[in-house]
């Protein structure tokens, strides 16, 4: 197991109401898809971002670990923590269009997070940038870098978030709905990259969504999120073919 | 070229280009710098040059024709002084005496950069006659030659004032934005502090602390610093203000995710976003480290004679009867007025282009 979530439970600073997630139990194996679904506000992104530390203002974690690769992430002071993200967990946001700022190239932010976790040459660190674009699907990958997020397609923004995302090398990728703001053609092909990354880097992610059909085509399990709780997770052909929860079966009779 | 082939930058710097007045204030300015830069070569006497016999001198009349009215190449006349019942100084011009202007003349001697020496000035009469274009002071020197060199201090001061405070105002404002809670708490309330006394008393308050034997160099840099030590708190409380919304946005958690460290996306993330609001900001305080000096020098605790300031060239005219007698010694003043007024207008100009809040319909 690489990732392990143990009875997370995660509340609003000083305040005694119910807890945003509560003793959340899961894991992820090297080289596994998971899929954390649920309807929106039921903690799925809470869930995952607990671990990096990057909470909301106000958020705390009240118990629970966070296991990478053995380490309790919560018990990593922040300045140690900065090591681990992008480097063994990178995140790859829903809306690539702000994800990136505005005011840097494409290129200019792939180098940032290079320079953060490598340092290394300038020459070195393009080449690197350049060959990450490429690994993405792009292959005008000399203009994206040259490019400001404003000036692509969110097809080609959602790749180039993804090759940032890789450029730490990190083992653990969390997806937070990274399908959700591009068409359904480009969905397809994105999913295509996941699933190849995976088979290539042995790459483990974290899969945040509430489509049922990406966790269908992608994740190998999958954990169903309602407001906080785990209602029920297991293997995705188990649990889809055979969901055993009111809320799973709703969930999918929504999802069409 | 339609304007959505444009970058924003260009846009911008084309709306600022169709602004008349902003224009003409740049090149005003651009003016004004480039006299204090070449200071050495355009004025014709050092600073330091001073004949006593031309005491409070009225400006030389450059003649192109003598008394019998030929044409002749721009000479002046020599100077004589008398006193008239009121014993006040009466100068006429020596018939007799007659110096042909000269262009590219050897002058009072001058280091650029400390490294070579030079003589060459730009204009200049034989050595016996002088020629004041704008007057003389007290002490038979030259008033423009020490505009022009009172620029470089005056001038420079609130370029290097600016980028002191605005260094520490958008570092402050940008660690108290972006960290929040008692952070924030903590830089707010020192910066209430800085804005609690009125800026005048504080000036002179830190003035009083440097040493009196300071030589020029050491005073003027110990304005700056005091100039920058007053500035920097009415910044920093705007620029925590944008911060608090920036750090909202979702590249600055991306950023984190990604594993750079906090000062980095303060610097690399978040301040860059403030930047029309802080180029705007820039142009608008200037003028008041500019004036700040002046005040300070004028009453004689800033620049200390013989280096001129516009501020010390003004404190000569504290006096109703220099202003009477020598009205000229109040150009400097003008100078102030001109550099102020085109820094007012080139960032109001700013504004416009940049805020998009209040852009024209």
């Amino acid at each position: 197991m690489i990732y392990q979530v143990e009875n997370l439970t995660v509340r609003v600073n000083d305040n005694g109401g119910k807890p945003l997630v509560n003793n959340v139990s899961f894991s992820i194996g090297s080289g596994e898809i998971v899929a954390l679904v649920g309807a929106s506000g039921s903690g799925k992104t809470t869930t995952a971002l607990a671990g990096l530390g990057l909470l909301a203002d106000g958020l705390i974690v009240a118990s629970g670990r966070v296991l990478f690769e053995g380490d309790d992430l919560l018990k990593i002071p922040p300045v140690q923590l900065r090591r681990f993200r992008g480097r063994r967990i990178a995140v790859v946001f829903q809306e690539p269009l702000y994800a990136f700022d505005p005011l840097f190239t494409i290129g200019a932010q792939i180098d940032e997070v290079l320079e953060v976790h490598f340092g290394a040459h300038a020459a070195e660190r393009k080449d690197k940038a350049l060959a990450l674009l490429k690994r993405c699907g792009i292959e005008e990958a000399e203009r994206v870098y040259r490019s400001y997020p404003h000036q692509l397609s969110g097809g080609l923004r959602q790749r180039a978030m993804i090759a940032q995302a890789l450029a730490g090398e990190p083992k653990l990728i969390i997806a937070d709905e990274p399908t959700s703001s591009i068409d359904v053609t480009l969905q397809a092909k994105v999913l295509e990259l996941f699933q190849q990354l995976r088979k290539e880097l042995n790459l483990s992610i974290l899969l945040i969504t509430h489509d049922l059909g990406l966790v269908r085509h992608l994740a190998d399990r999958v954990v169903v999120l309602r407001q906080g709780e785990i209602v029920e997770q297991g293997r995705v052909g188990h649990v889809l073919t055979a969901p055993r929860h009111v809320y799973t079966q709703q969930l999918m009779a929504a999802g069409g | 070229m339609k304007d959505y082939h444009k970058s924003e930058f260009q846009i911008a710097l084309g709306s600022f280009l169709r602004n008349r007045a902003a224009v003409v204030c740049l090149w005003v300015l651009g003016l004004l710098y480039a006299g204090a830069i070449f200071a050495d070569f355009l004025a014709p006497y050092s600073y330091q040059n001073e004949d006593r016999d031309y005491s409070y001198c009225e400006p030389t009349r450059v003649h192109v024709r003598d008394e019998e009215g030929r044409w002749q190449r721009p000479f002046v006349y020599g100077m004589t002084v008398s006193f008239d019942q009121y014993h006040k100084r009466v100068y006429q011009e020596d018939r007799a005496r007659k110096y042909p202007v000269e262009f590219f003349v050897q002058g009072d001697e001058y280091r650029p950069l400390g490294l070579l020496s030079s003589k060459l000035r730009l204009f200049g009469v034989a050595p016996e006659g002088r020629i004041h274009v704008l007057g003389a002071d007290s002490r038979g020197r030259d008033l423009f030659s020490r505009i022009l060199y009172g620029g470089r201090i005056s001038l420079s001061i609130g370029l290097l004032g600016v980028a002191i405070s605005f260094s520490i105002g958008l570092l402050v404002g940008g660690i108290a934005g972006y960290y929040g809670g008692r952070v924030d708490n903590i830089l707010m309330r020192v910066c209430e502090m800085f804005m609690m006394v009125p800026g005048f008393y504080l000036l002179l308050a830190l003035r009083s602390v440097v040493p009196a034997n300071f030589n020029s160099m050491q005073v003027y840099i110990s304005i700056v610093v005091i100039l920058s030590f007053i500035g920097w708190a009415g910044l920093a409380r705007i620029i925590r203000g944008m911060c608090l919304s920036l750090r909202e946005r979702e590249f600055v958690l991306a950023a984190k995710s990604m594993g750079v460290s906090d000062l980095g996306i303060i610097v690399k993330h978040v301040l860059p976003h403030t930047i029309s609001y802080s180029i705007i900001a820039v142009m608008l305080s200037i003028p008041g480290y500019i004036l700040a000096e002046s005040a300070l020098s004028l009453i004689g605790l800033g620049i200390q004679d013989p280096y001129a300031s516009w501020g010390n060239l003004l404190s000569e005219a504290m006096g109703i009867l220099q202003i009477q007698f020598a009205p000229w010694i109040l150009i400097p003043g003008l100078f102030i007025l001109v550099t102020v007024m085109c820094f007012n207008v080139i960032g109001d100009c700013l504004r416009d282009v940049l805020d998009p809040k209040i852009k024209k319909l």
